[in-house]
């Protein structure tokens, strides 16, 4: 494959291809941004356009589309609280805080560079591992889908520090009640849906994230009035970006750590973006020195999440294009649209194919880079809409919402879930329940149910403790459970030590 | 680039500039509730027959996008409009959930004028009101007839030291991979391995089949049966192994592999098989499912589409409105006799 990485470059830029890249960069943004809709959709749109296309620009413009996604998705995660889609939740923890701050255009150059360099380091290791992909690919069965799902949910204590215990734990157990709603995937016995159709096939993720972050959100804004930030406190638009694109080189831990658990955890298929991203936030928070700050605007907080984002595409192609086998939703519609365009994915497409595997790799990062470009001049601006006064802004992030809801798939069930999870998230807001316990819950639920009934039946208990890479993983669970302890402890006997805001450890211009 | 190809690209570039166009309207549509669709009452009743279609058809994909139903759905909408008088919008719609009832009821309870068309999967969809998940009746709804029918190919991880259909049914503690009981596949699954006779078996179910089909070619489970494009790849890579075709002839694709009626169990043939058959709500008028009923046929047989389908692995078998009424009875009589056994599993 190798032999073939210049001559490739010269057809990726062949007219009209370029054209078709900005195109599904620009649809993929949009899609991106409105709540509810994402990457499945827009690729399902763009596929039947693709058939009379010549195959270069289809591809080019499917892979656009699809690598626009992650970035515009965090773009309203992080200045709205309304996360685009569902793994960008992770970047509105601590990017929202910031933007509350006045310093949205940070959080927004970090997480754009974040992108930029995830996606070329993705790609180089793309190359240089989808030789040698297949290993990975087989080594990860149900006991370690088990641990990656166990590790997710240990991710609880590492990030919510703060607060009861009881009402954490509390959270948690309602989060992992709701994720167990309807047919139950191994035996299909149907639970909690009343006889209802909709919820057999259980809460969707997308709607609950709606409700949760961006209703509740809206609820809050129409009800207090006023302004988000006052004027003054937002500086020059362009030296925040800046910064913020700094920043990633001065957190380079935390952006090498969160693209290392985006690309192997992209690898895997069956676990799922939005654990991705979740976890990459964890390990930052249990790395730091400084765990307490995460949650009040930390931008290594934002650095993680996006890296792992972003960088979970790129080596998602891995079990796409090995072996057929789609590593999330998004790649299942690419999946379907590159195969009618004549790429036929299996373990030696490698070898028969290089130029179009490569096509799709150069395509990954110039969408990439084109969306961060965007993202970078806009972003300045955008950083403004906090300026909107808050009964104004309220109604126009409900009405978005709703209408997400709906859009995802047509159901008015997912708006009913998301109005409740709105009310929800709001009452939870209210009196402090931490609403990261909830989600986290619900987006490993199932995953974790699923697998330890499959090392059951397929391996018995043992499958847990005599596979390597099983025990590997739990150890890094106890570990990360004993250090949450051993730190909490510590928390309290140093009882009140509040930060109120970044910008006062940090003194960044 | 030969001259066919130049001229389909040029055709395609005023395709693409109409898909741009109606991106912004499809967008609409799905947030507005399909609204477009309901139009005036009136003037559809008074105008209906031989000014039929009028406006937007909207084709229900019961599945989220990506997977067979999807992309054949948006395969074949374009040969749909091309073949509708007054070559209406056919607009793909997915309504995901409910194991594909969901989307389901809203082709069986939408107003019966010919604008709501959909996909539906046999013999799965059949088991439903037989175990008490859905109250519809399948042999109400208007059948426009059969897209696709993959039979079922029966392999074994390449580990597992099974060679042939004995070595199945002997096999004390056989390993079956396939997706949950009330799906297509998970049925298949259950009917096959009852018929055959093979008792000491474990069935782990995935939430789909390409997590199966990973599960058999990593070893963790050693027999998994889905239709040939979901074992392609893994077969010819040498992961897994096929022994048997659930078909009356062998595939094209697998020379070697025998029938299951050659190994002894015909009556497999016709039942193992996943089709993809299209229907609209029931009492829609003769007028309107003939016109549809032709469209849907040319469609189906158009060389472009045959050729589409077969670049993206799938296959097709067209069969019309009647033969699938039949097969739709065929299969909900077979699923009356298993699901009592069905049943009792799901409640375990």
């Amino acid at each position: 494959m190798f032999a073939h990485l210049i001559p490739a470059v010269g057809a990726f830029f062949a007219w009209p291809a370029p054209l078709f890249l900005v195109i599904g960069v620009l649809v993929g943004m949009l899609f991106g941004i409105l709540p509810g809709l994402g990457g499945p959709q827009v690729l399902a749109l763009l596929t039947p356009i693709t058939y009379k296309m010549d195959h270069t620009s289809a591809i080019v413009m499917m892979i656009g589309a699809m690598s626009a996604i992650p970035l515009s998705g965090s773009l309203t995660a992080i200045l709205l609280n309304l996360p685009g889609h569902a793994p960008s939740v992770a970047s509105s923890f601590d990017g929202y805080p910031l933007t509350r701050q006045g310093r949205g255009g940070y959080a927004v150059g970090a997480s754009a560079m974040s992108a930029i360099l995830a996606a070329v380091i993705g790609a180089i290791v793309l190359t240089l591992i989808l030789p040698l992909g297949e290993r990975v690919v087989l080594a990860f069965s149900y006991p370690e889908f088990f641990m990656m799902a166990l590790a997710g949910l240990s991710m609880v204590a590492v990030i919510s520090q703060k607060g009861s215990i009881w009402k954490g734990m509390i959270t948690v157990a309602l989060g992992l009640m709701i994720a167990f709603i309807g047919s139950d995937p191994v035996t299909g016995t149907v639970r909690f849906t009343f006889g209802n159709l909709y919820l057999y096939n259980g809460i969707d993720i997308v709607p609950a994230l709606i409700g949760l972050f961006a209703i509740s959100q809206a609820i809050d804004m129409t009800l207090k009035g006023d302004r988000l930030v006052e004027t003054e406190k937002i500086g020059n638009r362009l030296s925040g970006v800046w910064a913020g694109m700094k920043s990633v080189f001065q957190h380079f831990g935390a952006f090498f750590r969160g693209n290392l658990v985006g690309t192997l955890m992209g690898m895997i298929p069956g676990v799922g973006g939005s654990i991705t991203t979740i976890i990459a936030y964890g390990q930052t928070v249990q790395f730091s020195k400084h765990p307490e700050r995460y949650g009040t605007g930390e931008i290594g907080g934002v650095i993680a999440p996006e890296a792992a984002n972003n960088s979970k595409d790129a080596s998602g192609f891995i079990p796409t294009l090995l072996f057929g086998i789609p590593s999330h939703v998004e790649m299942a519609v690419l999946l379907g649209t590159l195969t009618v365009l004549g790429i036929d994915p299996g373990p030696r497409l490698v070898q028969t194919d290089p130029d179009r595997v490569l096509t799709v790799i150069y395509a990954l990062v110039a969408g990439n880079i084109l969306t961060a470009a965007i993202v970078l001049a806009v972003g300045g601006y955008l950083t403004r809409l906090v300026l909107v006064p808050r009964p104004v802004l309220g109604p126009i992030i409900m009405a978005l919402s709703v209408v997400g809801a709906f859009a995802l798939n047509g159901l008015i069930g997912d708006v009913i879930v998301a109005l409740v999870f709105g009310v929800l998230g709001f009452i939870m807001d209210r009196f402090e329940f931490p609403k990261i316990n909830l989600v986290i819950p619900l987006m490993v639920g199932s995953l974790m149910e699923t697998s330890f009934h499959q090392t059951l039946l397929a391996m018995g208990w043992r499958g847990f403790f005599t596979r390597p890479i099983s025990v590997g993983l739990l150890c890094v669970v106890l570990i990360v459970l004993l250090f949450s302890i051993r730190h909490g402890r510590s928390n309290k006997q140093m009882s009140a030590r509040k930060v109120d805001t970044v910008s006062e450890v940090h003194n960044i211009d | 680039m030969s001259l066919d190809q130049v001229k389909q690209s040029k055709w395609g570039r005023g395709r693409k500039v109409m898909a741009v166009v109606g991106l912004a309207g499809m967008l609409t549509t799905a947030a507005g509730c399909g609204s477009m669709a309901s139009g005036n009452p009136n003037s559809t009743k008074k105008t209906e027959g031989s000014t039929y279609p009028q406006h937007t058809i909207t084709f229900i994909v019961p599945y989220a996008p990506g997977g067979d139903f999807d992309t054949t759905a948006r395969l074949l909408a374009p040969y749909l409009t091309k073949y509708l008088p007054h070559h209406p919008a056919v607009i793909v719609k997915n309504v995901p959930g409910g194991n594909s009832v969901i989307g389901d009821m809203q082709v069986i309870n939408a107003k019966p004028d010919g604008y709501t068309i959909g996909y539906f999967t046999l013999p799965g969809i059949a088991l439903g009101p037989l175990i008490g998940q859905g109250n519809y009746d399948l042999t109400k709804v208007s059948w426009i007839g059969q897209v696709f029918a993959m039979p079922y190919v029966a392999a074994v991880s390449k580990d597992s030291g099974l060679n042939s259909l004995k070595d199945v049914q002997k096999d004390p503690h056989l390993k079956v991979g396939t997706t949950g009981i009330t799906t297509t596949a998970g049925l298949i699954s259950f009917i096959t391995l009852k018929s055959l006779g093979v008792q000491n078996s474990t069935t782990i179910p995935s939430g789909g089949s390409s997590q199966s089909v990973l599960a058999a070619s990593q070893g963790t489970v050693d027999f998994v049966q889905f239709p040939y494009p979901a074992l392609r790849q893994e077969i010819s890579a040498g992961l897994l192994k096929p022994l048997w075709v659930n078909a009356s002839q062998r595939l094209p694709g697998l020379p070697n592999v025998p029938t299951i009626g050659q190994l002894g169990h015909p009556e497999l043939a016709t039942v193992a098989r996943l089709a993809g058959v299209v229907g609209t709500a029931p009492g829609v008028s003769q007028e309107n499912l003939a016109v549809l009923r032709s469209a849907f046929k040319k469609a189906v047989q158009d060389q472009g589409f045959v050729s589409k389908m077969k670049a993206a692995n799938e296959s097709t078998q067209y069969l019309n409105g009647q033969d699938t009424l039949m097969a739709v009875q065929r299969d909900i009589k077979l699923m009356r006799k298993y699901a009592p056994e069905i049943k009792d599993e799901i409640s375990h």
